[in-house]
């Protein structure tokens, strides 16, 4: 099985994950929760759980719900593997990796359908097809939008290194400002970095394009529905057997926020500037091109089983070797 | 002081941001001095009212004259729907007497940018203190263009245009009624980066023309002689703005040079439409400004500040020889005549050299994330057209002189401030999700002003040759001492509140006496809450408690002072404004709420003055008062 590398978690923020933690509070069912952190990367799932602490019933049950944002792949796996963090936002791929590693800890749900788009500044691509010759750049080599990358130009006959040439970033945002000087012109981004290129665009003459979703590519690809379970809610075992019902309140917080997110983009970005550190206007027109929606992972069972495959056509260790099994999604 | 305090929302000034679009960059449109005496003003505001950018237009409140906070009520749920990313924007509303519709448009692209922005006032007569309504009333039309280019990153070329037309503007206290007021500026803005080895370079163009039309018979009636003003007044400016950094030092300096054209005569309409007074006599300025500013970190946590600056200006009463011809003796005296007999000045022509500087040092401290600030400088003003121009002829008592052998006003200023906020502080009703979520802010300072420019009546006093009660300028010395408090404190995301308090003092130390307009102590307190509507959208309520105090240091007696301040109908008073919101899918937003809920009778201590007038002011202020506004976005 392969490791989870710093760069792996990194990836994390490029495929929009969510997270939680609560710092070794795990009592028995009948006391009552306290100081439960809900983690998340600063991107667009987070919005919903940042309003959830304030405004979501999930409040009632817990005396001191807070969200935190984690700032680095390091503070993520530390928190993870050592259980500090309870509840953390993380790529699905890489639940799966972690729970056939033998960690403890379970998928509750789908926050995004998948938050990854081609960006240009170069007039001539319009299509997969075009970046033919030329060169892309990304974050987070080997992980989420080079593997799904890697898995879309793999069904159209291209290849890296042959067809087209691959360069990559360690951050979102180095390869936003690789573009704002000329570095790089076609990019694959993660949003809100994919909304930021624009933005940063039209205050330095550089007229960049939302060229293509990576989730269209990969419907096309695969020949299902345009969209990439691609990130959820990882929850420590303990919390689901001694407080589901407080995960229940927190999947239908989940739901409800989500919702408020989508239909407040502008109270959102602020709620963003304030609790992810990106600002607000970012935050705000990125929304509408993060995909939120929040599915119960034993809904989204097939869906992520799906991808999860498509993935181990790339390498089986993405994945941990094998899907993991039931007990993986949870069900309310 | 000023800073801690927010001022109206129409207080804007024409350089400061004109980002009300989603697609426009927030961005200075100057590159602002450090020390910026353009930007100091005479004691009391005497003259059409601030202009309203387009970043108050689609809900800003009405300007009202004769309600004057320092504090606005919270901007609420509505004001995110004004405020989303989007191209289009409309609002419309009633504040009392006003009605209000305003829209605005924009598109930004990496090419360039266009914004436009049209607001429309009708402010209508309210009930006075008497039950009476008052001769209030005016029709207000603002617009605002902005339009740019960027054809690469390192270049911007930019254009703003702002026009604000007022018009039917009664005035219940003053002899005349301005029923125009026409304003229009243009601005334009080359913008280079990372050229001969400036890291940018600014060229900055300004025009405006201003005219007025005010008169005694138009809206109001007068059986008694019909007297009517014209005022033209074209400014043209040209400056250019460098910026650099050397050792570092982060560096500015500047350059400008400024013509300033300025007539007004005043017509006895009854007897055939004649000029009976040149009162603005063909006042032709030339300016030259330049300008350097530093700043730098000294240590981790410490940085200083320094400014320097020269304005060099050239002025001169082209018309001050021309005599109006009524045939009456009390009239017909030329400006120049009037200088001389008042001031003993026979030149109408002036030079003024000013140096003004500034240093400011800051030093953050380890107690909660304090930040301690301290500043002096030497300021100086040029004095205004009214100070040192004005040429009102006619009865002596209602004369009104400037004086062209004023002085230029010095400001030796002084101000300490403090500011520690929590670790969960991020501004007012908005937290961070860790930390407390507070803040608190003190500040004071004191001005000693020399060749303080006084507004007076004539009693044959220093420089004053006449004793015939005419209003006159001239220097003296004065103090001006001020402090503010405020405190912020967001209880949770949900409900905040904030305490701001104000006191300054003036007085006229050559004369032994209270400076006249200084405000009374205040203080406001208010009470926020937001909540969602569902998953749809967001509301909010809340409260705002004003306090004003009775200002004891009056110069009220105009046999021996100025004269103009009066004691008001209510001294001391309190009022409770509440307000609320609500906004949906941030698309349709509604804002609504009752000012001066008890229906309080007062008047402002401070007069609010949309033309010259020394007079005393008792207008009172708007008694309770229901405003509603929707707007929606597109």
């Amino acid at each position: 099985m392969t490791d989870i590398s710093r760069r792996k978690l990194l990836g994390f923020s490029a495929a929009a994950a969510i997270g939680a933690s609560m710092p070794s509070l795990v009592f028995a069912n009948k006391k009552p929760l306290s100081n439960l952190t809900l983690w998340g990367p600063p991107v667009g799932p987070s919005l919903a759980l940042a309003h959830l602490t304030n405004n979501g019933n999930t409040r009632k049950l817990v005396d001191g719900l807070n969200f935190k944002a984690w700032r680095t792949p390091d503070q993520l796996r530390a928190g993870i593997v050592s259980g500090d963090m309870q509840i953390s936002g993380i790529p699905s791929y890489v639940g799966a990796n972690l729970y056939n590693k033998g960690m403890p800890v379970q998928m509750l749900n789908i926050m995004t359908g998948g938050l990854l788009y081609m960006m240009s500044s170069n007039d001539s691509v319009k299509s997969l097809e075009d970046i033919a010759g030329k060169t892309v750049t990304m974050p987070f080599k080997n992980d989420m939008p080079d593997l799904v990358f890697q898995y879309i130009t793999a069904k159209t006959g291209m290849k890296p290194g042959v067809d087209f040439q691959l360069t990559y970033a360690a951050t979102p945002m180095e390869v936003v400002q690789m573009m704002m000087i000329g570095k790089a012109d076609i990019a694959i981004l993660p949003e809100p970095a994919a909304t930021a290129t624009i933005l940063k665009g039209k205050m330095g003459a550089v007229n960049v394009r939302r060229v293509l979703s990576i989730q269209d590519e990969w419907g096309k690809a695969t020949g299902g529905p345009a969209r990439i379970p691609q990130a959820g809610l990882l929850v420590n075992k303990a919390l689901v057997d001694d407080h589901m019902d407080v995960l229940k309140a927190l999947q239908a917080d989940c739901v409800r926020s989500t919702q408020w997110v989508l239909n407040n983009p502008a109270n959102a970005g602020i709620l963003g500037e304030d609790y992810l550190g990106v600002k607000a206007p970012v935050v705000e027109l990125s929304i509408p091109y993060v995909n939120l929606e929040t599915t119960l992972a034993v809904d989204a069972k097939k869906e992520m089983e799906d991808f999860f495959t498509k993935l181990a056509e790339l390498s089986p260790k993405i994945i941990g070797g094998k899907l993991p099994d039931a007990d993986f999604y949870i069900g309310l | 002081m000023s800073s801690m305090v927010k001022k109206r929302l129409h207080q804007g000034q024409l350089v400061t941001v004109v980002s009300v679009l989603a697609l426009l960059p927030v961005q200075a449109l100057a590159q602002s001095p450090y020390v910026d005496t353009s930007k100091l003003k005479p004691h009391v505001h005497m003259g059409p009212p601030p202009i309203i950018t387009a970043p108050s237009h689609i809900m800003g409140r009405a300007e009202h004259q004769f309600k004057q906070i320092a504090v606005e009520n919270t901007p609420g749920a509505a004001d995110k729907v004004a405020k989303a990313k989007k191209s289009a924007k409309i609002s419309a509303g009633i504040d009392g007497s006003i009605k209000t519709v305003a829209a605005q448009a924009g598109h930004r692209g990496a090419e360039g940018f266009l914004m436009g922005s049209l607001r429309k006032d009708h402010a209508g007569a309210y009930k006075g203190d008497d039950g009476e309504k008052l001769q209030f009333g005016y029709d207000r039309t603002m617009g605002q263009f902005v339009a740019g280019m960027t054809p690469n990153a390192s270049t911007e070329l930019k254009f703003v245009g702002v026009m604000d037309r007022l018009s039917d503007d009664k005035q219940p206290h003053h002899p005349m009624d301005p029923n125009t007021t026409n304003r229009h500026v243009g601005k334009g803005f080359l913008t280079f980066k990372n050229i001969a080895g400036l890291d940018t370079l600014q060229l900055h163009g300004t025009g405006i023309d201003l005219h007025r039309e005010a008169d005694n018979y138009s809206l109001r009636s007068n059986a008694g002689t019909k007297m009517r003003v014209n005022v033209d007044r074209e400014i043209f400016e040209l400056g250019a703005t460098g910026t650099f950094k050397l050792n570092g030092f982060e560096n500015a300096v500047g350059v400008s040079v400024k013509r300033d054209d300025h007539n007004a005569q005043r017509f006895n309409v009854t007897a055939g439409d004649v000029i009976n007074s040149y009162r603005f006599p063909g006042v032709e300025q030339t300016g030259l400004s330049l300008w350097g500013d530093s700043k730098v970190e000294l240590q981790k946590g410490s940085r200083a500040k320094l400014g320097l600056r020269y304005d060099y200006l050239t002025a001169e009463a082209t018309k001050g020889n021309v005599t109006p011809t009524t045939g009456n003796g009390f009239f017909d005296q030329s400006a120049s005549a009037l200088y001389s007999t008042y001031y003993g000045v026979n030149d109408t022509e002036v030079t003024d050299h000013n140096i003004s500087a500034k240093v400011k040092l800051e030093q953050d401290l380890s107690i909660s994330n304090g930040m301690l600030f301290g500043e002096i400088g030497r300021l100086v003003r040029t004095p205004s057209n009214i100070e040192r121009w004005h040429a009102l002829s006619g009865p002596t008592a209602g004369r009104w002189i400037g004086n062209p052998n004023l002085n230029p006003e010095k400001h030796y200023k002084a101000e300490i401030g403090v500011e520690f906020k929590g670790d969960g502080y991020k501004a007012y009703q908005r937290s961070k999700p860790e930390g407390n979520a507070w803040k608190t802010k003190f500040s004071a300072y004191y001005d000693k002003v020399n060749d303080f420019i006084s507004l007076d009546k004539a009693r044959g006093q220093s420089g004053v040759l006449q004793s015939d009660g005419a209003t006159v300028s001239r220097n003296v010395d004065a103090t001006l001492i001020g402090g503010s408090a405020e405190f912020e404190f967001n209880i949770n995301r949900n409900l905040s509140s904030r305490l701001v308090a104000t006191y300054t003092y003036g007085d006229n130390d050559t004369d032994n006496r209270p400076l006249y307009q200084v405000r009374p102590y205040e203080a406001y307190w208010l009470l926020d809450y937001t909540d969602d509507v569902g998953v749809a959208g967001t509301w909010n309520v809340g409260s705002k408690v004003r306090f004003s105090g009775r200002q004891d240091r009056l110069d009220d007696d105009n046999s021996t002072a100025l004269g103009m301040d009066n004691d008001g109908v209510s001294g001391a008073f309190t009022t409770l404004d509440l307000y609320g919101g609500l906004q949906l899918y941030n698309q349709v937003g509604i804002s609504l709420g009752i000012d001066n809920v008890f229906d309080k009778h007062y008047n402002e201590h401070v007069t609010g003055e949309h033309v010259a007038s020394t007079t005393k002011s008792a207008v009172t202020a708007p008694g309770r008062t229901f405003f509603v506004r929707a707007v929606a976005n597109f």
